[in-house]
Protein backbone atom coordinates (compact mmCIF):
# COMPACT_ATOMS: atom_id res chain seq x y z
CA UNK A 1 0.00 0.00 0.00
CA UNK A 2 1.13 3.29 -1.22
CA UNK A 3 -0.73 5.79 1.38
CA UNK A 4 1.00 7.98 2.87
CA UNK A 5 -1.77 9.94 4.53
CA UNK A 6 -5.37 10.89 5.04
CA UNK A 7 -7.16 13.69 6.71
CA UNK A 8 -10.90 12.17 5.60
CA UNK A 9 -11.20 13.64 2.52
CA UNK A 10 -10.16 11.27 -0.24
CA UNK A 11 -9.27 14.25 -2.66
CA UNK A 12 -6.54 15.52 0.01
CA UNK A 13 -5.31 11.65 0.39
CA UNK A 14 -1.52 11.73 -0.88
CA UNK A 15 -0.32 8.71 -2.78
CA UNK A 16 3.54 7.95 -2.98
CA UNK A 17 4.40 7.14 -6.30
CA UNK A 18 4.33 3.87 -7.70
CA UNK A 19 7.61 1.73 -7.43
CA UNK A 20 8.48 0.18 -11.60
CA UNK A 21 8.10 -3.31 -10.27
CA UNK A 22 4.20 -2.12 -10.05
CA UNK A 23 2.08 -4.33 -12.01
CA UNK A 24 -1.53 -2.14 -12.83
CA UNK A 25 -4.38 -3.49 -14.31
CA UNK A 26 -6.63 -1.90 -17.33
CA UNK A 27 -10.13 -3.30 -17.30
CA UNK A 28 -11.43 -5.46 -20.92
CA UNK A 29 -14.99 -4.41 -20.45
CA UNK A 30 -15.77 -4.94 -24.26
CA UNK A 31 -15.01 -8.05 -26.67
CA UNK A 32 -13.73 -6.04 -28.47
CA UNK A 33 -10.87 -5.32 -25.94
CA UNK A 34 -9.34 -8.38 -26.46
CA UNK A 35 -8.68 -11.35 -28.71
CA UNK A 36 -9.85 -14.30 -26.58
CA UNK A 37 -8.83 -16.80 -29.37
CA UNK A 38 -5.22 -15.49 -29.34
CA UNK A 39 -4.82 -14.09 -25.86
CA UNK A 40 -4.08 -10.53 -27.51
CA UNK A 41 -4.98 -7.07 -25.64
CA UNK A 42 -5.84 -4.98 -28.54
CA UNK A 43 -5.01 -1.27 -29.20
CA UNK A 44 -8.89 -0.62 -29.12
CA UNK A 45 -8.69 -0.90 -25.10
CA UNK A 46 -5.82 2.02 -24.85
CA UNK A 47 -7.51 5.49 -26.44
CA UNK A 48 -8.35 8.12 -24.34
CA UNK A 49 -12.19 9.56 -24.44
CA UNK A 50 -12.53 12.81 -25.40
CA UNK A 51 -13.60 15.68 -22.61
CA UNK A 52 -15.10 15.42 -19.85
CA UNK A 53 -14.50 11.15 -19.88
CA UNK A 54 -11.18 10.14 -19.00
CA UNK A 55 -10.14 14.07 -17.67
CA UNK A 56 -6.72 12.17 -15.72
CA UNK A 57 -6.09 9.33 -18.21
CA UNK A 58 -6.88 6.05 -18.39
CA UNK A 59 -8.37 3.88 -15.81
CA UNK A 60 -6.32 1.01 -13.98
CA UNK A 61 -6.69 -0.81 -10.93
CA UNK A 62 -3.51 -0.93 -8.90
CA UNK A 63 -3.10 -2.43 -4.89
CA UNK A 64 -5.89 -5.15 -5.86
CA UNK A 65 -6.36 -8.20 -7.01
CA UNK A 66 -7.65 -7.99 -10.82
CA UNK A 67 -10.75 -9.60 -9.77
CA UNK A 68 -11.39 -7.99 -6.94
CA UNK A 69 -11.21 -5.14 -8.94
CA UNK A 70 -13.43 -6.21 -11.64
CA UNK A 71 -16.06 -7.56 -9.12
CA UNK A 72 -16.27 -3.70 -6.99
CA UNK A 73 -16.42 -1.97 -10.17
CA UNK A 74 -18.04 -3.60 -12.76
CA UNK A 75 -21.81 -5.22 -12.44
CA UNK A 76 -21.63 -7.22 -15.79
CA UNK A 77 -19.04 -9.71 -16.88
CA UNK A 78 -16.39 -8.17 -18.32
CA UNK A 79 -13.46 -10.06 -20.29
CA UNK A 80 -10.82 -9.73 -17.61
CA UNK A 81 -7.72 -7.06 -17.46
CA UNK A 82 -4.83 -6.18 -19.58
CA UNK A 83 -1.94 -6.06 -17.18
CA UNK A 84 0.95 -3.71 -17.64
CA UNK A 85 4.28 -3.51 -15.70
CA UNK A 86 4.90 0.63 -14.14
CA UNK A 87 8.30 0.70 -14.87
CA UNK A 88 7.96 -0.27 -18.84
CA UNK A 89 4.85 2.32 -18.93
CA UNK A 90 7.36 5.23 -17.83
CA UNK A 91 9.86 3.96 -20.66
CA UNK A 92 7.39 4.54 -23.59
CA UNK A 93 7.43 8.06 -22.01
CA UNK A 94 3.90 7.76 -19.83
CA UNK A 95 3.05 7.54 -16.56
CA UNK A 96 0.75 5.53 -13.77
CA UNK A 97 -0.53 7.60 -11.01
CA UNK A 98 -2.19 6.34 -8.05
CA UNK A 99 -5.21 8.31 -7.03
CA UNK A 100 -7.49 5.88 -5.14
CA UNK A 101 -6.93 3.16 -2.57
CA UNK A 102 -7.43 0.82 -5.70
CA UNK A 103 -7.34 3.09 -8.52
CA UNK A 104 -4.71 4.51 -10.60
CA UNK A 105 -4.58 6.56 -13.66
CA UNK A 106 -2.52 6.26 -16.80
CA UNK A 107 -1.44 9.77 -17.57
CA UNK A 108 0.39 11.35 -20.99
CA UNK A 109 -1.65 8.75 -23.37
CA UNK A 110 -2.69 11.85 -25.96
CA UNK A 111 -6.48 12.41 -27.46
CA UNK A 112 -7.42 11.54 -31.27
CA UNK A 113 -8.27 15.00 -31.31
CA UNK A 114 -5.06 15.84 -30.23
CA UNK A 115 -2.78 13.66 -32.18
CA UNK A 116 -4.18 10.89 -33.64
CA UNK A 117 -1.14 9.14 -34.64
CA UNK A 118 0.27 9.32 -31.86
CA UNK A 119 -2.62 8.23 -29.92
CA UNK A 120 -2.47 5.22 -32.53
CA UNK A 121 1.37 4.71 -31.97
CA UNK A 122 0.94 4.67 -28.14
CA UNK A 123 -1.93 2.32 -28.14
CA UNK A 124 -0.32 -0.12 -29.72
CA UNK A 125 2.35 0.05 -28.07
CA UNK A 126 0.45 -0.29 -24.57
CA UNK A 127 -1.56 -3.24 -26.21
CA UNK A 128 2.04 -4.60 -26.69
CA UNK A 129 3.12 -4.81 -23.36
CA UNK A 130 -0.56 -5.89 -22.00
CA UNK A 131 -0.63 -9.26 -20.80
CA UNK A 132 -4.20 -10.43 -20.91
CA UNK A 133 -5.75 -12.07 -17.87
CA UNK A 134 -9.20 -13.53 -18.03
CA UNK A 135 -11.81 -12.76 -15.45
CA UNK A 136 -12.17 -15.76 -13.03
CA UNK A 137 -14.69 -14.91 -10.76
CA UNK A 138 -18.39 -13.80 -11.66
CA UNK A 139 -19.01 -10.05 -10.49
CA UNK A 140 -21.36 -9.05 -7.90
CA UNK A 141 -20.90 -5.28 -7.59
CA UNK A 142 -23.30 -2.92 -7.05
CA UNK A 143 -21.36 -0.15 -9.03
CA UNK A 144 -19.92 0.15 -12.20
CA UNK B 1 -24.80 0.56 -59.07
CA UNK B 2 -24.32 -2.66 -60.79
CA UNK B 3 -27.88 -4.21 -59.99
CA UNK B 4 -28.57 -5.25 -63.66
CA UNK B 5 -25.53 -7.27 -63.74
CA UNK B 6 -25.47 -11.01 -63.09
CA UNK B 7 -22.54 -11.75 -60.77
CA UNK B 8 -20.97 -14.17 -63.19
CA UNK B 9 -19.94 -11.63 -65.07
CA UNK B 10 -17.97 -9.69 -62.42
CA UNK B 11 -16.70 -13.34 -62.17
CA UNK B 12 -12.99 -13.79 -62.95
CA UNK B 13 -10.52 -14.83 -61.39
CA UNK B 14 -7.51 -15.30 -62.58
CA UNK B 15 -5.79 -18.01 -60.22
CA UNK B 16 -8.94 -20.00 -59.96
CA UNK B 17 -9.50 -19.90 -56.63
CA UNK B 18 -12.98 -18.99 -56.39
CA UNK B 19 -12.57 -15.80 -54.19
CA UNK B 20 -13.75 -13.19 -57.06
CA UNK B 21 -16.42 -15.43 -58.03
CA UNK B 22 -17.70 -15.29 -53.98
CA UNK B 23 -17.34 -11.81 -53.59
CA UNK B 24 -18.64 -11.03 -56.65
CA UNK B 25 -21.76 -12.74 -55.97
CA UNK B 26 -22.25 -11.13 -52.49
CA UNK B 27 -21.84 -8.30 -53.85
CA UNK B 28 -24.11 -8.72 -56.29
CA UNK B 29 -26.86 -9.70 -54.11
CA UNK B 30 -25.66 -6.80 -51.92
CA UNK B 31 -26.84 -4.51 -54.33
CA UNK B 32 -29.46 -6.11 -55.19
CA UNK B 33 -31.01 -5.53 -52.54
CA UNK B 34 -29.44 -1.92 -51.50
CA UNK B 35 -32.72 -0.10 -52.53
CA UNK B 36 -34.92 -2.83 -49.90
CA UNK B 37 -32.64 -1.84 -46.89
CA UNK B 38 -31.69 1.67 -47.64
CA UNK B 39 -35.29 2.50 -46.34
CA UNK B 40 -35.22 0.84 -43.05
CA UNK B 41 -36.23 1.74 -40.27
CA UNK B 42 -33.19 3.52 -38.22
CA UNK B 43 -34.42 3.09 -35.06
CA UNK B 44 -35.14 -0.64 -34.82
CA UNK B 45 -32.78 -3.53 -35.33
CA UNK B 46 -30.86 -2.66 -38.46
CA UNK B 47 -31.24 -4.45 -41.78
CA UNK B 48 -28.10 -6.43 -42.94
CA UNK B 49 -28.37 -6.68 -46.97
CA UNK B 50 -28.49 -10.28 -48.63
CA UNK B 51 -25.01 -9.51 -49.70
CA UNK B 52 -23.19 -8.55 -46.20
CA UNK B 53 -25.01 -11.96 -44.91
CA UNK B 54 -23.78 -14.09 -47.97
CA UNK B 55 -19.92 -12.66 -47.38
CA UNK B 56 -20.19 -13.29 -43.71
CA UNK B 57 -21.00 -16.96 -43.77
CA UNK B 58 -18.93 -17.68 -47.12
CA UNK B 59 -15.91 -19.16 -44.85
CA UNK B 60 -13.70 -17.08 -47.74
CA UNK B 61 -10.42 -16.95 -45.36
CA UNK B 62 -10.34 -14.36 -43.72
CA UNK B 63 -12.66 -11.84 -45.31
CA UNK B 64 -15.87 -13.42 -44.22
CA UNK B 65 -14.61 -13.46 -40.48
CA UNK B 66 -14.01 -9.58 -40.54
CA UNK B 67 -17.18 -8.66 -42.60
CA UNK B 68 -19.45 -10.84 -39.48
CA UNK B 69 -17.85 -9.12 -37.50
CA UNK B 70 -19.10 -5.88 -38.97
CA UNK B 71 -22.18 -7.29 -39.16
CA UNK B 72 -22.03 -7.99 -35.67
CA UNK B 73 -21.55 -4.50 -34.73
CA UNK B 74 -24.37 -3.02 -37.25
CA UNK B 75 -26.17 -5.20 -35.15
CA UNK B 76 -25.09 -4.41 -31.49
CA UNK B 77 -27.41 -2.07 -29.43
CA UNK B 78 -27.17 1.45 -30.16
CA UNK B 79 -25.13 2.52 -27.38
CA UNK B 80 -23.56 1.24 -23.87
CA UNK B 81 -22.11 2.83 -20.70
CA UNK B 82 -19.16 3.73 -22.65
CA UNK B 83 -20.30 5.34 -26.00
CA UNK B 84 -21.91 4.15 -29.19
CA UNK B 85 -21.68 0.91 -30.27
CA UNK B 86 -23.64 0.59 -33.54
CA UNK B 87 -21.57 2.77 -36.12
CA UNK B 88 -23.79 5.34 -38.31
CA UNK B 89 -24.45 3.59 -41.88
CA UNK B 90 -21.71 5.65 -43.59
CA UNK B 91 -19.23 4.09 -42.16
CA UNK B 92 -20.63 0.65 -42.09
CA UNK B 93 -20.85 0.96 -45.91
CA UNK B 94 -17.24 2.17 -45.67
CA UNK B 95 -16.01 -0.70 -44.10
CA UNK B 96 -17.98 -3.29 -46.00
CA UNK B 97 -16.72 -1.49 -49.16
CA UNK B 98 -13.03 -0.93 -48.36
CA UNK B 99 -12.78 -4.82 -46.85
CA UNK B 100 -14.31 -6.36 -49.45
CA UNK B 101 -12.46 -4.46 -52.31
CA UNK B 102 -9.58 -4.43 -50.62
CA UNK B 103 -9.47 -8.45 -50.22
CA UNK B 104 -9.95 -8.19 -54.40
CA UNK B 105 -6.89 -5.92 -54.62
CA UNK B 106 -4.89 -8.33 -51.80
CA UNK B 107 -6.02 -11.17 -54.45
CA UNK B 108 -5.59 -9.67 -57.99
CA UNK B 109 -2.44 -7.37 -57.23
CA UNK B 110 -0.41 -9.09 -54.39
CA UNK B 111 -1.64 -13.19 -54.69
CA UNK B 112 -2.74 -12.81 -51.00
CA UNK B 113 -5.67 -13.28 -48.70
CA UNK B 114 -7.16 -10.20 -46.06
CA UNK B 115 -5.70 -11.47 -43.12
CA UNK B 116 -7.42 -11.70 -39.83
CA UNK B 117 -8.08 -8.54 -38.23
CA UNK B 118 -10.51 -7.78 -35.43
CA UNK B 119 -13.42 -5.00 -35.77
CA UNK B 120 -14.22 -2.60 -32.87
CA UNK B 121 -16.33 0.61 -32.34
CA UNK B 122 -14.39 3.74 -31.97
CA UNK B 123 -17.90 4.73 -29.35
CA UNK B 124 -18.55 7.67 -31.20
CA UNK B 125 -20.30 5.67 -34.56
CA UNK B 126 -17.14 5.15 -35.94
CA UNK B 127 -15.66 1.66 -36.92
CA UNK B 128 -11.67 0.55 -35.87
CA UNK B 129 -10.33 -2.54 -37.64
CA UNK B 130 -6.73 -3.66 -36.55
CA UNK B 131 -4.83 -6.17 -37.78
CA UNK B 132 -2.06 -7.05 -35.19
CA UNK B 133 0.85 -8.89 -35.54
CA UNK B 134 3.88 -9.17 -33.06
CA UNK B 135 6.69 -6.81 -35.37
CA UNK B 136 3.75 -5.04 -37.29
CA UNK B 137 0.39 -3.45 -37.05
CA UNK B 138 -2.34 -1.92 -38.98
CA UNK B 139 -5.10 0.31 -38.21
CA UNK B 140 -8.04 1.22 -40.51
CA UNK B 141 -10.02 3.96 -38.64
CA UNK B 142 -13.24 4.71 -39.99
CA UNK B 143 -14.85 7.86 -37.93
CA UNK B 144 -18.53 8.74 -37.63
CA UNK B 145 -17.49 11.36 -40.31
CA UNK B 146 -16.14 8.79 -43.19
CA UNK B 147 -14.57 11.50 -45.03
CA UNK B 148 -12.12 11.88 -42.00
CA UNK B 149 -11.30 7.96 -42.59
CA UNK B 150 -7.24 7.20 -42.31
CA UNK B 151 -5.00 4.00 -41.78
CA UNK B 152 -2.19 4.30 -39.54
CA UNK B 153 0.63 1.67 -40.27
CA UNK B 154 3.67 0.44 -37.76
CA UNK B 155 6.25 -1.98 -38.99
CA UNK B 156 8.87 -1.79 -35.45
CA UNK B 157 9.70 2.19 -34.57
CA UNK B 158 8.61 2.97 -38.37
CA UNK B 159 4.85 4.60 -37.73
CA UNK B 160 2.38 6.59 -39.74
CA UNK B 161 -0.91 7.44 -41.07
CA UNK B 162 -2.37 7.60 -44.59
CA UNK B 163 -5.04 9.55 -45.55
CA UNK B 164 -7.48 9.15 -48.30
CA UNK B 165 -7.85 5.25 -48.25
CA UNK B 166 -8.33 3.13 -50.81
CA UNK B 167 -8.73 -0.27 -51.42
CA UNK B 168 -5.82 -0.65 -53.27
CA UNK B 169 -3.61 1.46 -50.50
CA UNK B 170 -5.52 -0.98 -47.72
CA UNK B 171 -4.11 -4.01 -49.75
CA UNK B 172 -0.37 -2.40 -49.93
CA UNK B 173 -0.44 -1.82 -46.64
CA UNK B 174 -1.63 -5.19 -45.44
CA UNK B 175 1.39 -7.03 -47.28
CA UNK B 176 3.17 -6.31 -44.14
CA UNK B 177 0.60 -8.50 -42.00
CA UNK B 178 1.92 -12.10 -41.78
CA UNK B 179 0.15 -14.95 -40.57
Amino acid sequence: MSLLMSKGKRSSVKYSELPCGTIVFRALIHEHFVSTAVGNVLPAAFFRRELPQDKNGLSLGVDTTADDYLKKRFRKPTYGVGTLHVGRVRDIGLNVVQDGPDHASLTGVPRKSENRELAERTASLLARQARWQPQSEEPTAEQE
Amino acid sequence: MTTTMSYEENATCSTGCGLDAEIARARWQQNKTADETASADKSSTPDVSRGVNQIAVANIKDLSAVVSQLRSLWLSPVEDHRGKLRPVEDAFKQAVQLIVDGAIALNNNHDRLMPHGYVSPDFEGGIRIEWVRPLSSIHLVIPADATETYLYHEEGDVYGTDDDVTAEGLASRLQIIND
